[in-house]
């Protein structure tokens, strides 16, 4: 009789039976072994069995093409976490030079200090300076990129006001204290969110709190491999969090979301931040999720709505596909449209993956581009995502595409048609 | 050793800043490892010829490390990589091969289980994914012509869009390819009423050695014109030539599908239940088999549960139209009450039989709970003799001590038998090969085969001549002579003595 030990795990090794091909987005592409997580498991194991770490560029280049979207580990039968590997290697082999150019600039842009504000506010004017003399496209602002970072046709507009240091509270109301982890995307971007969950809450009867001092969620740094940025910006913002000590804290960024789940493990070396990362991730939510838990929706659309007629596209951002901030796709949020009809088919990563853009913005392109074959049959009229880098994703992909399709949070989109019939 | 998997997830291994490198100790990974560049043969001047013929050839440490392996998870490097885009390009590099007498590996997606893709003499290995496009699918007279790089799973899809069905579906469907399946005959578990890859190969385009382009087969339902070359080549592992082009047989898509699961007692009750199913005249599209080490593998969440008592489990499914399926769903019940059947359950709905398949294909790689490594054995037996070999196993297990799990398509009596074991212990590694050999010699001597889907290439071709006489093994040497007289194209496969 053969028992099975349950103190023996053998998970966590890779045996190469492929099966991460057939979710690779990366490797779908390219069909290269180099770019699919069982040949990233080969060389990092060929590496350790012949105790030596190369560092030449094409080792690099194999490590940099991952998007850590994770559809690997989800799928792995040996649970092997390619995307934990892969980060941590990132970590011992550093960037490149366009990679630490745009890495700094992210981290003086996110940066609450005079610094931050003057980068903000000189990209903004730059932005309107060299964006006008480029007339405006497909409804969409376009802006000429002001990096060096040739074939993009979007460009973010910034705002060099955040939403959080306009953002003031007056009273108390509420009974549960929420505060609003913005992330940088709903804060110096994409305002519209930040204010449609502000709004939507505001006629929950609840307020936010959204300190001006948060900082980012320190995920790019992270999946760059620089572990003590994101550790100090763990730190720092989970020593906000903790003076304010809220019952419940909302995101609008599902990187966001997934980053404050991740903190435990990056201050796993501090046992005082772990414990309390402990406790902010178990009151993390997301803030669709809390919208529609609170059944906030048929309450404003208690009957059918049969007049609004649109398409949508909704896109289930990687960071709540799988994982611990996994959530299943808010459908409840269009049942009160008749009329509304939303497209769910698109079920692999956008081809964002943070850094991975920057540094392989074709392959990025070429990935996006799967989905479009079904996306122009479809003829849509908005692309609902809650992730800030999934947003980019699509605002640069379709314009790519000579698309002019508006994207935005789904919050942003249900706000847009409370304020038309409320 | 062990202790280093045993205490840390792999979370913590990964995520301790630095540490990847240092955790596991060399030796459990090393299998084999053959990093000899053969550089007289591919130097400078043949890779930019190579280059040449196709722009995407790869010679980086990087690129060679991630071709040294297959799903056997044995390494060994390759001196070069190329990507071929067309037919004409893959004979341009035989021709070149040829010429300058290196080896040529062919690969698809590299997901075989016998070690067909690996460079185990070095040389050039050519991946054919990209040739991957499925040319035409005939709906009048349900043929397609595919190129080798199409994925299975994908092609699955394509014509059941269109109402048809290619049943070859081997567990790697997801992420192999047709040109891997046909090189390898890859199976799956609709053999017992479908048959396996063979089956369905109609005609094929080949590049030999030379680079000469030879086309075989027919694209009708019948043809005796010369030698049937197409049946030669469908299984010959890559040896004979590279498969540029495939036309495919397809059916019409059954109606309805129907799954059963059935527990017994006894590993004997179920097989001979099997025996006796096939007897009666009904022909499942599967029966799947399960032995309690492989139940043990399986969800707890399985729909319908899992009876504690149960010793085996029967997966069955039958397709057609309704009223067949129902009499025959009824006669199969019937029948599992006359073997003791503990439980017998009709999966509800579509997503029931999904997620027992799901089940069913997770329990390969779920074996590994038991031991670090895996020697996996797909040999067949007459269905009827499934039994027999049943008691075989358990002999050997008590004999041995080790972990044995058999499971597999009982309905054509091709059992995957596989002993868990860490191959760094030596004493169980000798005892582990003592057993497969004594289960070879009993397989045959029940009138067995050594493979039934997986192959040859170089994991069983030291029991070749077990099967093989040498008259036939001399005619087989003779005919790999013919289409490839130098010995370039995937040697140290399938003939015994030739890996050294």
């Amino acid at each position: 009789m053969t028992h099975v030990n349950q103190d023996i795990n053998y998970a966590g090794k890779c045996i190469r039976c492929g099966l991460c091909m057939s979710v690779c987005p990366v490797y779908q592409i390219t069909l290269e072994e180099s770019d699919v997580a069982r040949g990233k498991m080969a060389l990092l194991e060929w590496q350790q069995n012949h105790n030596h770490i190369t560092k030449s560029s094409r080792f690099k280049e194999s490590i940099s093409r991952c998007l850590l979207c994770g559809a690997c580990a989800n799928i792995c039968p040996n649970q092997v976490t390619t995307k934990d590997c892969i980060q941590t290697v990132r970590q011992s082999i550093g960037s490149n030079v366009k990679e630490k150019i745009v890495m700094s600039s992210i981290n003086t842009f996110s940066k609450q200090s005079r610094s931050g504000q003057i980068f903000r506010k000189s990209s903004s004017i730059l932005q309107k300076c060299v964006g006008k003399k480029i007339q405006e496209q497909s409804g969409l602002k376009l802006r000429f990129p002001l990096s060096s970072i040739r074939g993009r046709k979007y460009i973010p507009e910034i705002h060099p006001v955040s939403f959080t240091s306009q953002y003031t509270f007056k009273e108390q109301s509420s009974p549960l204290k929420i505060m609003y982890f913005t992330g940088c995307g709903a804060n110096y971007v994409f305002n519209q969110t930040a204010q449609a969950l502000t709004e939507i809450l505001r006629k929950m009867n609840q307020t936010l709190i959204a300190p001006e001092n948060q900082l980012c969620c320190g995920l790019p740094f992270y999946a760059a491999g620089d572990n003590q940025k994101a550790e100090m910006l763990a730190k720092k913002n989970i020593d906000i969090i903790n003076k304010i000590s809220p019952d419940l804290i909302l995101t609008t960024c599902a990187s966001c979301g997934a980053q404050i789940h991740q903190w435990q493990k990056l201050l796993k070396n501090d046992p005082d931040y772990q414990s309390r990362a402990v406790t902010i991730a178990n009151l993390h939510k997301d803030a669709t999720a809390f919208v529609l838990e609170k059944k906030y929706i048929r309450k404003i659309f208690s009957s059918q709505n049969k007049t609004i007629q649109e398409n949508i596209w909704y896109h289930h951002p990687c960071h709540m596909r799988w994982g611990q901030t996994q959530l299943p796709i808010p459908k409840e949020m269009f049942s009160p449209f008749d009329r509304v009809n939303v497209v769910y088919s698109d079920n692999q990563c956008c081809g964002n993956g943070g850094k991975f853009q920057i540094s392989h913005f074709n392959l990025s392109m070429k990935i996006f581009d799967r989905r479009m074959d079904l996306f122009r049959q479809q003829k849509i009229d908005h692309v609902l995502t809650s992730c800030t880098g999934c947003q980019l994703q699509f605002l640069e992909g379709l314009l790519q595409n000579d698309l002019s399709v508006s994207v935005m949070h789904p919050l942003a989109w249900l706000y847009q048609l409370i304020k038309l019939y409320y | 050793m062990l202790r280093l998997y045993s205490t840390k997830t792999p979370d913590e291994h990964f995520l301790k800043r630095g540490a990847y490198f240092q955790i596991i100790p060399k030796e459990v990974f090393i299998k084999s490892i053959h990093s000899k560049v053969i550089s007289t043969s591919l130097n400078k001047e043949t890779i930019s010829r190579l280059r040449s013929i196709s722009r995407k050839t790869l010679t980086t440490e990087t690129d060679r490390q991630c071709y040294a392996y297959d799903a056997t998870n044995m390494q060994y490097m390759p001196d070069a990589i190329v990507f071929p885009d067309n037919e004409e390009q893959v004979s341009q590099i035989l021709k070149l091969a040829n010429e300058k007498e290196f080896p040529v590996v062919p690969r698809g997606a590299g997901s075989g289980l016998t070690g067909g893709a690996l460079a185990v003499k070095g040389g050039l290995v050519v991946v054919m994914t990209r040739m991957n496009q499925i040319l035409n699918i005939d709906m009048d007279n349900l043929v397609a012509d595919v190129q080798p790089g199409v994925v299975t799973g994908l092609f699955h899809q394509r014509v059941q869009h269109l109402g048809f069905f290619y049943p070859p579906d081997p567990s790697s469907s997801a992420y192999s390819t047709l040109g891997g399946n046909v090189a390898e005959c890859a199976g799956g578990p609709s053999a017992v009423k479908y048959g396996v890859t063979r089956d369905y190969v109609l005609g094929l385009n080949v590049v030999i050695p030379g680079g000469a382009i030879i086309q075989t087969g027919v694209r009708t339902a019948k043809g005796v014109v010369g030698y049937d070359l197409t049946r030669l080549i469908t299984g010959s592992e890559g040896t004979l030539g590279i498969i540029t082009q495939i036309t495919l047989k397809l059916l019409p898509k059954p109606k309805y599908t129907q799954t059963l699961t059935v527990f017994y007692p006894s590993m004997h009750d179920a097989a001979k239940n099997v025996s006796e199913i096939i007897r009666q005249g009904l022909i499942p599209k599967t029966i799947e088999y399960l032995d309690h080490a492989a139940i043990a593998c399986m969800p707890a969440d399985l729909p319908g549960g899992i009876p504690s008592e149960a010793k085996a489990m029967l997966i069955i499914e039958i397709d057609g139209i309704p009223e067949q399926i129902d009499t025959e769903c009824l006669q199969i019940m019937d029948l599992a009450h006359q073997y003791q059947a503990i439980s017998i359950r009709k999966a509800e709905n579509a997503a029931e039989s999904n997620a027992i398949w799901q089940a069913r294909k997770a329990i390969s790689p779920a074996l590994y709970k038991y031991a670090p490594d895996k020697i996996n054995e797909d040999i067949v037996v007459p269905r009827s003799l499934i039994p027999d070999f049943v008691d075989k196993v358990d002999e050997l297990r008590h004999a041995t001590g080790l972990t044995m799990i058999t499971f597999g398509h009982a309905g054509d009596g091709n059992i995957h038998f596989t002993v868990m074991l860490d191959k760094n212990d030596a004493n169980t590694k000798k005892k582990a090969d003592l057993v497969i050999e004594s289960i070879f010699d009993y397989t045959l001597s029940l009138g067995g085969t050594l493979s039934g889907e997986h192959g040859i290439g170089i994991s069983k071709s030291a029991y070749l001549e077990k099967e093989i006489n040498p008259q036939t093994l001399t005619l087989m040497r003779q005919i790999k002579k013919a289409f490839d007289p130098k010995g370039i194209l995937n040697p140290g496969k399938i003939f015994p003595g030739d890996i050294s």
